[in-house]
């Protein structure tokens, strides 16, 4: 036997058993060649401290975290183990999930919302919106008719108050004596004054519609001095 | 004249059969027993971690390969059919996740630098005292020629490193470590060969320059 075939089984001479008639030939080899021998000593030498390396300890926070993956992977298959288990330890899970996701936004979003408000109600009365449109029609539900012009006619000497009915056109229609008494040329005055009266009408909801003018004739005294 | 110190375990190939144990442990687990998750953890939380550390080099990555280990144990537990031990099955995880994480260092983390603090209890010096009864001289000694056969393991080649540390350190026979590595036995013995070779010509070359620590056939008393 050669050296080199001899190193090349002396790894598994140290380790394994072998058959008697090759055993016999590397006995016989590592007699007589002390390389081989002394290769062969530090192979065995070399295995001694490789088995005597020591065991290094594991670190504590190691064996912590492998008891928190065994229990952790208990609950889970313990969870997965019927369909009803899954679903609820789904839901758990999800219910999990969106609580710590909302939790920490509670306080900030309540936070939030009340300041807004706070700002919104203190800027919105400085700010004085105005209407953009003058003559625009109030969004109230009902205005009533007024006088826009009347006739330049002489009306007789007597007081009076009268009712006038105004239609959705600004015209008026009739009128009704609320106070006083009615000549006969007072009414004839306010025949004409009505023709030649012009209204604005009653609204409701935004559309003209018919509605009452309360007007009060009174007598005037001009003293002209001179 | 030197001493040969054979070691012929004729009685290994028993211990790649089957345990009954093993598959019992293992349909406990399936049945989510606590005291088989406390049993598995207690058997194999310190080989697992020693392999790791022992192929990776690394405190740190050994911690993240053992916790990967025990996760893929657990969840797939169901898939262990008892066609080898749990003990290869386990160290078959243990090797293809070291392989991953060495694998994910190269890509990634080559360049950082840990800011890990090191736990209290690891590498410190007394709890790895073997014997009270050592010499502050042998302490030392030993501590250099530990480190420098850690550090030369994991110079050599990693696939010869893998089959040395199943079979010196951890001490499967040859059929376990074909069975963790998955290649056939020849490739076992030529792969076991060829790292004790790497491995005793690394240690020579840093012993060259260090004469005490030389590696000394024991003479015979």
């Amino acid at each position: 036997m050669s050296c080199e075939t001899v190193r090349n089984i002396l790894s598994g001479f140290l380790d394994q058993p072998m058959g008697e008639p090759e055993r016999t030939r590397v006995t016989n080899h590592l007699a007589a060649c002390r390389e081989c021998a002394a290769h062969l000593a530090e192979l065995s030498e070399l295995r001694t401290y490789l088995r005597s390396l020591p065991v290094a300890p594991m670190p504590r926070r190691l064996r912590t975290e492998l008891q928190v993956i065994a229990s952790r992977e208990k609950a889970r298959a313990a969870a997965t183990r019927t369909l009803s288990l899954t679903l609820h330890s789904w839901i758990g899970t999800c219910r999990l999930a969106i609580d710590n996701m909302m939790r920490p936004m509670a306080l900030p979003f309540a936070g939030g919302l009340l300041s807004a408000l706070l700002l919104f109600g203190l800027i919105v009365p400085v700010l004085g919106f105005r209407p953009a449109v003058r003559n625009d029609v109030p969004t109230v539900l009902y205005t009533a008719a007024t006088l826009v012009e009347v006739a330049p006619l002489g009306i007789s000497d007597d007081e009076a108050v009268v009712e006038l009915s105004v239609d959705a056109k600004g015209q008026a229609t009739d009128y009704t004596v609320q106070r006083g008494e009615v000549t006969p040329e007072m009414q004839a005055d306010l025949t004409k004054m009505m023709f030649f009266a012009r209204f604005t009408p009653a609204t409701s909801f935004g559309q003209p519609t018919n509605g009452k003018v309360l007007i009060s004739f009174r007598r005037v005294h001009y003293v002209v001095r001179g | 004249m030197a001493t040969l110190v054979l070691d012929l375990n004729s009685d290994r190939s028993a211990e790649t059969a089957v345990d009954s144990g093993d598959l019992a442990l293992a349909h406990a687990l399936r049945d989510g027993s606590e005291q088989a998750y406390e049993a598995l953890l207690l058997r194999f939380q310190q080989p697992v971690y020693n392999l790791a550390l022992r192929l990776l080099n690394d405190p740190s990555d050994a911690s993240d390969v053992a916790q990967e280990v025990f996760l893929k144990v657990f969840r797939n537990i169901g898939h262990f059919r008892g066609q080898s031990s749990l003990k290869t099955w386990i160290f078959r995880i243990t090797i293809n996740e070291a392989h991953n994480q060495r694998r994910w260092f190269f890509r990634h983390r080559q360049r950082e630098v840990g800011l890990e603090d090191r736990d209290d209890d690891s590498g410190y010096p007394g709890e790895t005292l073997t014997s009270g009864g050592q010499s502050p001289y042998d302490y030392v000694f030993d501590q250099e020629r530990q480190e420098l056969i850690a550090a030369a393991l994991a110079r050599i080649n990693p696939a010869f490193r893998a089959a040395v540390i199943l079979r010196d350190i951890t001490d499967l026979s040859y059929e376990e470590v074909a069975e963790v590595l998955q290649i056939s036995l020849g490739t076992v013995k030529s792969r076991i060969l060829r790292g004790r070779e790497a491995l005793r010509q690394e240690l020579q070359k840093k012993m060259q320059s260090q004469p005490a620590l030389r590696l000394m056939p024991k003479t015979a008393e």
